[in-house]
């Protein structure tokens, strides 16, 4: 028999030895990893339901966002709309406007050629025309009655066309209402002061609009927002209609100077 | 024949058992834990303590298995564990003490030569017998294969330390044998 060597011996005995463990071992081995697992479980359920939260937060965020932005996009609705209910209104105005206007420039035209022949006669002879007897100055003063009263009844008639399209409301109503108590006014100053000056007419005209202005505010049935703003959007802009009334005013001075020129 | 289908499943295993496939991992144990328990109750004499420090060792292999590089032998990787979580329970049982002795001026290894081959039990019986310092360098040099420096590094001990260790492991072990072969004579 060969020696061994006891090392060598040793070696080859213990390295192939197996040792079967009690099936204990691997339960408690398998507990011992459940054990471990669910920890990672558990924080990863955590991460998910922070970024769950995360995300409602952020979509909370962003739903009012869009809520804001509809909001904001009903506002400007609601200031648009009446503005295209409000258009149809005020055009018409401005085209009587215009018209009374134009009427007038016409009967500018009708007058500048007397005017053209007074050429000589300066502006200020309102101040001469005033200690010129009374009689003559009332016929004057029935003149520019009856030339208003013409303007009116030509803006009375030219109304009817103007409202075909859109169809007379009461505001129309109002507004046509508004013109003959300023033309009644006007008739009434004629008679009582004997002079009217532009800027009193204008006054009239401008207090006749804003007159208008509020009843048409005070009519609608509820407040309007819109038609709060496009109020003081008037007050503030008054280029336009200033024109239209100095446009006016001027006019009226034209034919009354004409008229008075005439009974000379 | 049965090993190399199984090597072949081996990183297929290693890597269902990282990501926490409970069968894998139930498979790799099988594989392995007689292997591991064995190395294990070699520097343990208590049973149930190599089998619970086995348990341990494999609990780390698994929840490190991520960190295994398919570069080494995977045998080797699991072995070192349970060497390292063997030297871990010695220590904390407070079995490990190295008193430093005098030096042997002569440990140049000098064979034994026994007559009859040595059974598994017989062996076992030697090694438990040795105490736990010059076994565990004795199996570490001897089993493991390790140099005395990394022994030392293991057990945190000088190289002479575990030069002289072995030493003494050796010369008990060849007196066991004499004894043994006085005996086994003895009764024939």
């Amino acid at each position: 028999m060969a020696p061994y060597k006891l090392e060598d011996n040793i070696r080859e005995k213990l390295e192939a030895r197996e040792l079967k463990p009690s099936a204990e071992v691997w339960k408690k081995l398998e507990a011992k990893l459940d054990a471990e697992q669910p920890k990672k479980k558990t924080l990863l359920w955590y991460y998910v339901a922070a970024s769950f939260v995360g995300f409602i937060i952020l979509a909370s965020i962003f739903y009012n966002q869009d809520n804001l932005k509809i909001n904001d996009q009903i506002v400007n609705e609601t200031i648009e709309q009446p503005k295209v209910e409000d258009n149809p209104e005020i055009v018409p105005q401005t085209i009587n406007k215009v018209e009374i206007a134009s009427e007038e420039k016409k009967n500018d035209k009708n007058t500048s050629e007397k005017q053209q022949e007074n050429k000589q006669m300066p502006r200020s002879n309102k101040s001469q025309l005033l200690p010129q007897p009374i009689g003559t100055k009332k016929s004057a003063v029935e003149e520019k009655i009856e030339k208003t009263d013409a303007i009116a009844e030509q803006t009375e008639a030219k109304q009817p066309i103007n409202f075909e399209k859109p169809v007379p409301s009461e505001e129309d109503r109002i507004f046509n209402a508004k013109v003959d108590e300023v033309v009644a006014s006007v008739k009434k100053l004629q008679e009582n002061n004997t002079e009217v000056t532009a800027a009193e007419v204008e006054a009239l005209l401008n207090s006749a609009h804003r007159d208008i202005q509020t009843q048409r505010i005070l009519s609608s049935p509820k407040v309007d927002a819109a038609a709060l703003l496009e109020d003081v959007e008037w007050e503030l802009e008054k280029s336009f209609r200033d024109k239209v009334f100095e446009a006016l005013g001027e006019g009226f001075q034209k034919v009354r100077t004409a008229v008075t020129e005439r009974n000379d | 024949m049965k090993i190399i289908p199984l090597h072949k499943n081996y990183s297929k295993l290693i890597v269902s058992a990282s990501k926490g496939d409970r069968r894998a991992q139930h498979q790799l144990y099988e594989l392995f834990s007689p292997k591991m328990l064995g190395v294990c109750r070699q520097y343990l004499k208590n049973n149930d303590l190599a089998e619970e420090v086995m348990l341990s060792g494999f609990f780390k292999m698994f929840t490190h298995l991520k960190d295994f590089k398919n570069e080494g032998s995977f045998e080797g990787w699991i072995r070192r564990i349970m060497v390292n979580e063997s030297i871990s329970q010695l220590r904390k049982d407070k079995k490990l003490h190295f008193i430093s002795e005098t030096e042997i001026e002569n440990t140049a290894e000098h064979s034994t030569f026994i007559e009859t081959e040595l059974e598994e039990a017989d062996i076992q019986k030697m090694i438990d017998s040795l105490p736990d310092g010059y076994k565990t360098v004795f199996i570490l040099y001897a089993v493991e294969g390790y140099k005395h420096s990394e022994i030392g590094e293991l057990l945190q001990i000088n190289e002479n330390t575990s030069k002289t260790q072995l030493f003494k492991a050796r010369k008990m072990l060849q007196n066991m044998v004499k004894q043994q072969n006085n005996l086994s004579y003895g009764t024939l």
